[in-house]
């Protein structure tokens, strides 16, 4: 069987399509960033208080949130009710965020979680240990800590694959690369924000795969370059990188396609922990197929020197 | 050629059996029971054969991962001997600074706000040296060693506390990382930690100057503090008096303050407006109520309360009179009109201090006493403790002691008559868990530094089993689809393919097992993303074939030629996913260096096995000169 026979595109000569459908989606997720003053961040790096707890029939939302208004702790009161509030994989299971406080109350989170006991006293689980499902308290310390760690690893990450690519292939290849790359990061990032999804440590951890994965794509485009560009000696640029790209497209549509079996199952069947962290890596994988075939080889070709 | 194959397949071998062997303590562990590990537990076998297999990641087995960090400027000051107030307020000054600018070295700032406030810091530190540079140094290294302290003692209570491989270390200079798994109450922990367990004994100032200070502190409040202030204070404090007003039976048990001591308000007809006016002319005295000769005051107005006597006048009053207001530990229900707070006025240096406990065990109070039946802590202090006991007990019959464990008063027991022998009971717990807790952190000693929780993470022992069983199926249904996809589409080199695929699992869990990694559920989000990588390899090589195929070439110089060509594909494109994963690792903490380890060895690994192993069997297959391949 096969999908793709001897298919001959020209990718380069119709980069209009591609500069204008990366342009706008490069676009809509600056737009998206800088209205909603960038990327939205998640306790991790923000610093604050997340409570997942299960209670044992469906909770509404928006009564849960009315009675998180008016909070009480040994005197000092707080309203919750315009914090982060959703069904945690399922509809009788509700997660709270609650951002850093200056004045935190002694044993606050476990004063909130008796309160949230409380507001249905009627279903919580048999076995009490059950409730609370998971809770994570970052200190904003912590919090601006991580987002520095993350921040110099995208770094280092970004800088080790730009080295490694211009010592096994030419320099502008490594720009090509890196393009690519800087494409997709910026797409995925801009679709979490126009979704309102939260950017976290392990979101971050899906970034870095999607730069692993798409170079991954990418360089097995360039290694078809290289090659070619060696046995055809007298094609055009534009030829070689056309030819390439048709060669590889078949294996570039059958390992994305696998991948993106087992990332679309990590979605509907790994649950909520990680479930943000697969959604990262399905756009991901789109993105960076996309990216490989359309935008990097044209990066080359631009940045090839006219002689 | 069957010659050449040999040392293949020996490799291959070689890798076979290793892989076994060290996934066989993990298998074998699968099997055990309960009771099978406890046998292996008292023979000394279990910790060897757990040191080698998978371990479970926190998020997996639930449990909690908490990090601690020692409060160095609470440290610093408690070094310092001699403090006076000017000292109080270059120390108020470098812990705001601190505070404000995280990244900071706390010493650094110390020694700049020294150098600017021109401080005579030797005033204070002479036990250090004699210049600036030399008690840096030396607190420095004091304070290391605290951390150090602190590390042990905490050690000695996690042991005492009885949990099943945790994970105790210092990370950095000035933090503690512990693991916790399979813990069922996390604040039982989380207070177990975090408890400086500083045992205090306070003699209670008597009525009269309590009265006294009361009503002083209430004249300086109505002075220094607005009325704006003063009336968002009370307004929080208001709505409770409202609600707990139509209650009777509340006016019956408790008298106000003001009956007690004869004052003129009416407080049984009061109106709503009666009560607002009392509350800004003596703030303190219609937050504090009485019940059998203790203060009490409502737990809502506990924050309101703690705010008065936290401003700056209240705060320079109380000092002069060298007295101090503590809470009791815990809220009682009095009535029924909701929960109360103990709040007792106490000399300002205790009598006695927590390093006389020699022993300390919880139980229940034996009968006829007063506890009897309720879970008390038993102590036995040392001679030295027993000697003070014995002198501060004689000397203050009549009067209360108040026992404060970590700024908080568990009991103020009336002094009937001389203690000797050093022994004392602890009561005021809620139940005997507590009272055990209790017992285990004094006996493990108080630590030389208040510590902080600044992250932690608890996953509960239903989400782990969640995890555990979404992730197995996940990786479960991934395999079945790739499997199915890659039969189709490469027949039979598909099936090969899927061999490899297998293998490569296998292998990734027998490396994980042998580096005692642990597996997190990003951990098999990462297997699961190898088997979609893993199959990459095959898909590059498998291409390539059909390309040479295509161009006329025979089954098995198509297969040389597509195996020859592809390798420096392959290994490119995979080393830029191991830089990645490698970067990933160094920077991630718990789960996300989870799935670095599992991507990296996975990646590595499928170049064995999608490469190598598939290339032998290739070979094997075309070593009779076969006419198609099904690829």
């Amino acid at each position: 069987m096969q999908i793709i026979k001897n298919s001959n595109i020209d990718f380069i000569n119709n980069s209009k399509l591609t500069i204008l459908l990366s342009s706008a989606l490069i676009l809509a997720g600056i737009f998206s960033l800088i209205i909603n003053n960038g990327p939205k961040l998640s306790i991790d790096f923000k610093g604050g208080t997340l409570i997942a707890v299960k209670y044992t029939k469906p909770i509404n939302i928006n009564d849960f949130r009315s009675k998180l208004s008016d909070i009480n702790i040994s005197g000092q009161k707080f309203d919750f009710s315009s914090s982060e509030i959703k069904h945690f994989g399922n509809t009788s299971s509700v997660a709270l965020r609650i951002a850093s406080i200056e004045e935190e109350p002694e044993n606050f989170s476990r004063d909130i979680i008796e309160i949230l006991k409380n507001f249905y006293p009627n279903s919580i689980p048999e076995d009490k240990t059950d409730f609370v499902l998971s809770k994570d308290k970052i200190s904003p310390k912590v919090g601006s800590e991580l987002s520095g760690k993350a921040v110099m690893a995208i770094i280092y990450a970004l800088s080790l694959i730009l080295i490694y690519i211009s010592l096994r292939f030419e320099f502008i290849f490594a720009i090509g690369a890196i393009a690519a790359i800087a494409h997709d990061v910026i797409i995925t990032l801009g679709i979490f924000s126009i979704l309102g999804y939260e950017i976290s440590l392990s979101v971050i951890a899906a970034f870095l795969t999607i730069v692993g994965y798409s170079l991954n794509d990418t360089i097995v485009i360039f290694d078809r370059i290289r090659e070619n560009i060696k046995t055809l000696k007298r094609g055009s640029i534009v030829d070689t990188v056309n030819k390439s790209i048709n060669e590889s497209l078949s294996r570039t549509i059958v390992t994305s396609l696998t991948t993106l079996f087992v990332v679309l199952i990590l979605y509907f069947f790994g649950g909520e922990v990680i479930h943000t962290f697969s959604f990262a890596l399905i756009v991901g994988v789109l993105v960076g197929t996309y990216s490989s075939i359309f935008v990097a080889s044209l990066i080359v070709v631009y940045m090839q020197p006219k002689s | 050629m069957k010659n050449s194959l040999t040392p293949r397949y020996l490799v291959i071998l070689v890798i076979l059996g290793w892989s076994f062997y060290s996934l066989w303590p993990s298998l074998k562990y699968q099997t055990l029971d309960e009771e099978e590990k406890e046998l292996l537990r008292e023979q000394g076998n279990l910790a060897q054969i757990e040191s080698r297999i998978i371990r479970q990641g926190l998020d997996l087995k639930g449990g909690m991962y908490i990090l601690l960090e020692t409060d160095i400027p609470t440290l610093v000051k408690s070094l310092a001997s001699n403090r006076n107030e000017k000292f109080d307020d270059l120390m108020e000054e470098v812990n705001k600074e601190f505070k404000s600018n995280q990244g900071k070295n706390f010493f650094n700032i110390f020694r700049e706000k020294i150098a600017s406030s021109g401080i005579k810091v030797v005033r204070y530190y002479h036990e250090y040296g004699s210049n600036l540079e030399d008690i840096i140094t030396a607190i420095e290294d004091e304070t290391e060693d605290s951390i150090n302290r602190v590390l042990e003692i905490l050690q000695n209570r996690i042991d005492q506390f009885g949990v099943s491989e945790p994970t105790i270390q210092k990370q950095g200079k000035y933090r503690i990382l512990v693991e916790l798994a399979g813990i069922q109450d996390s604040e039982r922990a989380r207070a177990l930690l975090q408890s400086t367990a500083l045992l205090e004994f306070y003699l209670v100032k008597n009525n009269a100057s309590t009265n006294e200070i009361i009503s002083q502190l209430d004249n300086i409040l109505r002075k220094s503090v607005s009325e704006e202030e003063l009336a968002t204070l009370i307004s929080e404090a208001n709505l409770n008096t409202q609600s707990a007003k139509p209650n009777n039976n509340l006016e019956n048990n408790v008298t106000t303050i003001d009956e007690i001591f004869g004052e003129t308000t009416n407080s049984e007809t009061d109106s709503l407006g009666l009560e607002s006016d009392l509350l800004l002319n003596s703030p303190l005295q219609s937050l504090i109520e009485f019940v059998q000769g203790d203060m009490v005051v409502k737990s809502k107005n506990i924050y309101a309360l703690k705010k008065l006597l936290s401003q700056d006048a209240a705060k320079l009053k109380l000092k002069s009179s060298s007295g101090q207001f503590i809470f009791s530990n815990d809220s009682e229900s009095l009535g029924t009109s909701g929960d109360y707070f103990r709040l007792y006025y106490l000399e300002d240096s205790p009598e006695l201090t927590g390093g006389v406990v020699e022993k300390a065990k919880a139980n229940l109070g034996s009968l006829g006493g007063g506890s009897a039946g309720l879970p008390v802590v038993s102590l036995d202090m040392n001679s030295e403790g027993s000697k003070t006991w014995s002198r501060v007990t004689g000397a203050n019959i009549g009067q209360r002691i108040a026992i404060v464990l970590d700024n908080k008063v568990h009991m103020a027991p009336n002094i009937r008559e001389k203690i000797p022998g050093g022994r004392t009971q602890i009561e005021g717990f809620a139940d005997i868990n507590e009272a055990k807790d209790i017992a285990i952190i004094l006996r493990a000693g108080a630590l030389p530094a208040p510590v902080n929780i600044i992250e932690e993470r608890t996953v509960g022992p239903s989400l782990g089993a969640d995890s555990v069983a979404r992730g197995q199926k996940s990786i479960l249904i991934g395999l079945v689809v790739v499997f199915i996809f890659m039969l189709i589409y490469y027949k039979a080199a598909g099936a090969i393919a899927n061999f490899a695929l297998i293998w490569n699992l296998v292998l990734i869990l027998a490396v994980l097992a042998s580096l005692g990694a642990t597996l997190t559920l990003p951990g098999i989000a990462g297997l699961i993303l190898t088997v979609g990588m893993c199959i990459d390899s095959n898909v590059i090589i498998f291409e390539r074939i059909r390309e040479e195929l295509r161009k006329g070439k025979t089954p098995k110089s198509a297969i040389e030629a597509g195996y020859n060509r592809a390798i420096t594909t392959i290994i490119d494109a995979n080393l830029t996913t191991v830089i990645a994963s490698a970067v990933l690792y160094q920077f991630g903490t718990g789960p996300i260096k989870g799935f670095a380890t599992v991507l990296f060895w996975g990646i590595l690994i499928s170049m064995f096995t999608a490469v190598y192993v598939t290339r032998t069997i290739f070979y094997t297959i075309t070593k009779k000169s076969i006419k198609t391949l099904s690829i």
